[in-house]
C-alpha cells in the first residue's frame, strides 16, 4: 500500500495535466474529430510536462522555494508582474472551468440543472481547501481521480481494431474530411491542456507545503515518472474511446454528458455512475488545485506567507487571495457562460502563455548558486530547449489559429 | 560592499533587489521592493537599508501604472505609519534569499494584520 500512496501526488498533479474539465472535453472532441490523428500530442506533451515538472521539483526539494516564487527574483518586478496578471487570469479562468465541470458531473448524476450545482461545488471546494489537510487532499482526489480507468476498461470492452487505431496515431496528418488548420488548431488546444501551467505551480508549490528536502527528490521523481503518464494513458483512453464509439457514428462531443456515452455503450449503467464519479473526482481536484495555484502565484510574488498547512490567521493574505478566487470563479460561472466553452478559450489561452511559466524553471534549474550540482543535465538542457523553442511556436500560433479557424469551428 | 573577497561584483540590481526575504524563524517577510541608500559628502553611497513595501514597489514599475500602483497601494496604510525599512546590518546573507538575523519586523503590513483579524479570524475554523 505504501508504494500506492507514494504517489497521489502525482496522480493529483496529472489529473489537473490530463483529466481536467478541459482535458475531458478536448480528449473527447479531438476523438470524436480526428480518431488518433492527434495522438501524438499527448506524448509530446507528457514528455514536456515531466521534463518541467521534474526541473521545478529538483528547484524546490533543494531551495525549499516554489515557482513562482524565483520568476520574480530571476525576471525582475515589471516582467515579473505581467507574467502574474497573465497567469493568475489564465488559472482563474481555468478555476472557473472546473467549478462549472463540478456542476455539470453533478447535474449527469441529478439532472438538476448545472447552475443550480455551481454554489454548492463552490463551498464543497471551500471546505476542503479550508480545512482538509494537504496531504488527505491530495491522496482522495488522487485516488478518485482513477475512478477514470473505466475509460480504458470501456476502450479495451469495445474491441477496436488496435491497429487501425495505431495506425492513425502514426498518420501525422487530419482525416480526410477535416481540414489542416483547424486539426493543427486542437493540436495547439490538446498541448496547452496537457502542460498547463497550474499542474507545475501546484507541483512545486506542494513540494514547499510538505517541506521536501533533496532526500525527497527520489519520491517526487516517482510521482512524476508514475503519476503523470498514469494520467496521460487514462487521457488517451478517453480520446481512443471517442474515436472508436463516436466518430464512426458522427457524434460531434460538445458536453460532457457525451464525453461519456462510449462508456454507456460498454458497460451500461455501472460504467456511467463510474465514469461521472471519475468525471466530479477529477473536475473537484482540479478546481483544489488551480484555486490553490492561484493563491500560491500571487503570494510568492509579493513574499508574503503562504500555505494551506499553515493557521489561516498567519497567511491571511493568501487565504484571502483564494477567498476573492472562489467568488470571482463562482460569479463568473454563474452569468451562464458555457462552461465547455470557458475551458476550450482557456486552453488555448493557456498554451499562448506557455513560455512564461516554463522559461523561469529553466533558467533557475541552470543556476549553480541555488542548486549547486543538481542543475540540468546536458541531455535536460538539449531536450528543455528544444522544448522552449516548441513552447515558443506554440504560443505565437495559438492566437492567430484561433482567429483564423473560428476556435476550432 | 561593492566587491567582495573572491574578486566577485556585489550587483544590487542582481544579488538584493526582487530576493525573498526570510526571517531568522524562517517565516517569510517579504520581497526587497527597494534600497536605501545615504550618501554623505565625499564618500561613495552606501546601501542602509531594504525596503518592504509593495508601494514601493511603484516607481520602480514606472509609467502611469507604476504612479497609480503607489498612490493605491500607499493609502492602504495607515497614515501615521512609515514603511518598515530593515537594516542592512541585520541581514545575514543576500543570496538565494535574504535571510535576516533578527526576527520579522512587527507591523511590517498593518493591512494583513487588519485582515487576518477582521476577516480570516471570523470565519469559523479560522483560528487554528
Amino acid at each position: 500500500m505504501r508504494w500506492l500512496t507514494a504517489f497521489t501526488l502525482g496522480l493529483l498533479t496529472a489529473v489537473g495535466g490530463f483529466l481536467d474539465i478541459g482535458d475531458l472535453v478536448a480528449n473527447a472532441v479531438v476523438g470524436s474529430r480526428f480518431g488518433m490523428t492527434l495522438a501524438w500530442v499527448m506524448l509530446v506533451g507528457l514528455v514536456g510536462l515531466m521534463l518541467f515538472t521534474e526541473m521545478s521539483a529538483r528547484v524546490t526539494s533543494t531551495t525549499g522555494r516554489g515557482t513562482f516564487d524565483l520568476v520574480r527574483e530571476r525576471l525582475g518586478s515589471r516582467v515579473g508582474l505581467a507574467n502574474l496578471l497573465a497567469s493568475y487570469l489564465i488559472t482563474l479562468l481555468t478555476f472557473a472551468a472546473q467549478l462549472g465541470g463540478i456542476a455539470l458531473a453533478l447535474e449527469l448524476a441529478s439532472g438538476i440543472h448545472y447552475l443550480l450545482w455551481v454554489p454548492v461545488a463552490a463551498a464543497l471546494v471551500w471546505i476542503v481547501l479550508w480545512r482538509v489537510p494537504f496531504d488527505r487532499m491530495e491522496k482522495i482526489y488522487g485516488f478518485m481521480g482513477l475512478a477514470l480507468v473505466v475509460f480504458g476498461v470501456a476502450l479495451w470492452r469495445l474491441g477496436p481494431d488496435w491497429g487501425v487505431l495505431l495506425e492513425d496515431a502514426l498518420a501525422f496528418a487530419p482525416p480526410a474530411d477535416e481540414g489542416t488548420a483547424v486539426w493543427w488548431y486542437y493540436a495547439i488546444a490538446l498541448f496547452g491542456s496537457a502542460m498547463t501551467p497550474y499542474s507545475v505551480l501546484f507541483f512545486s508549490s506542494s513540494g514547499v507545503e510538505e517541506k521536501w528536502t533533496p532526500k525527497d527528490l527520489a519520491t517526487a521523481r516517482v510521482n512524476i515518472f508514475f503519476g503523470l503518464p498514469l494520467g496521460g494513458l487514462l487521457a488517451l483512453a478517453i480520446m481512443g474511446c471517442a474515436a472508436v464509439a463516436l466518430l464512426p457514428a458522427g457524434i460531434q462531443v460538445s458536453d460532457l454528458g457525451q464525453v461519456a456515452l462510449p462508456v454507456v455503450s460498454s458497460l451500461g449503467k455501472i460504467g456511467v455512475v463510474i465514469a461521472i464519479l471519475g468525471f466530479f473526482a477529477a473536475t473537484f481536484g482540479a478546481s483544489l488545485e488551480s484555486g490553490l495555484a492561484a493563491g500560491y502565484a500571487v503570494a510568492q510574488y509579493f513574499g508574503w506567507q503562504w500555505g494551506k498547512e499553515l493557521p489561516p490567521r498567519r497567511a491571511a493574505y493568501f487565504q484571502l487571495v483564494i477567498l476573492g478566487g472562489l467568488l470571482a470563479g463562482t460569479l463568473f460561472v454563474l452569468t451562464g457562460v458555457d462552461p465547455i466553452t470557458v475551458t476550450e478559450y482557456s486552453l488555448v489561452l493557456s498554451a499562448a502563455a506557455l513560455p512564461l511559466t516554463y522559461l523561469p524553471i529553466f533558467v533557475v534549474a541552470n543556476d549553480r548558486s541555488y542548486l549547486g550540482d543538481r542543475v540540468n543535465s546536458r541531455f535536460t538542457n538539449v531536450l528543455g530547449s528544444v522544448y522552449l523553442v516548441l513552447l515558443s511556436a506554440v504560443s505565437l500560433a495559438a492566437i492567430p489559429l484561433m482567429v483564423y479557424t473560428k476556435a476550432g469551428q | 560592499m561593492s566587491d567582495r573577497g573572491d574578486g566577485s561584483v556585489f550587483r544590487i540590481g542582481f544579488t538584493v533587489l526582487d530576493r525573498q526575504i526570510v526571517d531568522a524563524d524562517g517565516d517569510n517577510v517579504g520581497k526587497v521592493d527597494d534600497v536605501e541608500f545615504e550618501w554623505r559628502e565625499g564618500e561613495p553611497p552606501t546601501m542602509t537599508a531594504l525596503v518592504s513595501d509593495t508601494a514601493a514597489l511603484g516607481p520602480r514599475i514606472a509609467g502611469r501604472l507604476g504612479r497609480s500602483w503607489e498612490v493605491l497601494l500607499g493609502r492602504l496604510r495607515p497614515s501615521d505609519e512609515e514603511p518598515t525599512l530593515i537594516r542592512s546590518e541585520d541581514v545575514e546573507r543576500f543570496a538565494p534569499s535574504t535571510v535576516l538575523s533578527i526576527p520579522a519586523p512587527s507591523g511590517m503590513r498593518p493591512m494583513e494584520t487588519w485582515v487576518a483579524e477582521h476577516i480570516i479570524c471570523r470565519i469559523p475554523g479560522g483560528r487554528r
